[in-house]
């Protein structure tokens, strides 16, 4: 009798989480509307460039105690970070919404935000998956800079500075803190992200269609050098279709597509 | 694979009845355990 009492509850529980009506997330949203990012753009103590330097390449200028480029661009779609270049201190997107996909997490948290833009096309991205007998589910979208950070300190804490490197983001430069990142996963690897999700037909097919909805596949196989990251076949960033279609049929990652690291 | 593989073996075979369960809120509900399930072995960060 208790068990079924705890179980009633425990999935009451969940039921509130799945069912909860989005006005907290309209207050979040209008919280986040309110924090002008021009605050953000120009940071103290960064070294600005000259004009040669940053020309073209989306510069504001180098933070001397991290010594990464800072971009001007962070609310562009095609806005460009990786490990030489970061987000201004304190930047959030402000129009970030959760797009009505399949997620691993309950209403309401931050993983489930993705930019607007980026959040109407995985739905259709999600849709058109959904038809061709493909499940996908989202599994992490929108990070903020402090939970980056928890993030990264806990993969350095675990595996050391150089591991964690490999696979886990500074603070900062992160994809996710851009608002046009999500991670997806299947049952087939069991909602885990992992390299296997690449041999599964949910992962075959991202590779194939992602672009036609404005998605890369971000840190693809074989350009570890390159981008500095390891292979994720679940990692999908947002750039337009035009773009995104651009660099599928080039073979492109975004450092090459720029053509510099920084 | 991220994690430990001993905490995530319970999760992982909890995943091969998602495709038995038809509608959204089902699905719902499934998914949440399923990151609970996750969580308690600190796998998805």
């Amino acid at each position: 009798m208790k068990l079924l009492i705890t179980t009633t509850l425990i999935t009451l529980v969940f039921l509130n989480g799945c069912q909860q009506i989005q006005q907290d997330d309209t207050a979040k949203h209008a919280d986040m509307v309110s924090q002008k990012r021009g605050s953000v753009l120009i940071e103290k103590g960064i070294v600005e460039l000259s004009d040669e330097q940053d020309h073209d390449k989306n510069v504001a200028g180098i933070d001397p105690e991290t010594e990464l480029y800072v971009v001007d661009n962070p609310d562009s779609i095609e806005v460009y970070v990786n490990k030489q270049r970061r987000l201004p201190e304190g930047y959030e997107p402000d129009d970030l919404v959760e797009p009505d996909v399949e997620h691993l997490s309950q209403q309401g948290v931050n993983r489930r935000l993705l930019r607007q833009e980026a959040a109407e096309a995985l739905e259709l991205l999600f849709e058109q998956a959904d038809e061709q007998g493909i499940d996908l589910v989202a599994v992490s979208g929108y990070r903020s800079y402090e939970r980056q950070k928890t993030i990264y300190q806990s993969n350095v804490a675990n595996k050391g500075q150089e591991e964690a490197d490999r696979f886990s983001a500074q603070p900062g430069t992160s994809e996710h803190q851009t608002g046009l990142a999500m991670d997806v996963s299947a049952a087939s690897v069991s909602f885990l992200l992992d390299q296997a999700f690449d041999q599964t037909d949910e992962g075959s097919w991202l590779v194939e269609h992602a672009h036609q909805f404005g998605f890369v596949i971000r840190y693809p196989e074989g350009k570890t050098d390159i981008t500095g990251y390891e292979f994720e076949p679940w990692h999908l960033r947002y750039l337009g279709e035009e773009l995104a279609t651009h660099l599928y049929e080039e073979d492109l990652t975004l450092e090459e597509y720029f053509g510099y690291h920084y | 694979m991220l994690g430990n593989i001993d905490m995530i073996k319970p999760c992982q075979y909890l995943t091969r009845f998602y495709h038995v369960i038809f509608t959204v809120e089902e699905k719902c509900v499934y998914l949440l355990m399923i990151n609970l399930c996750y969580s308690v072995g600190s796998v998805i960060n």
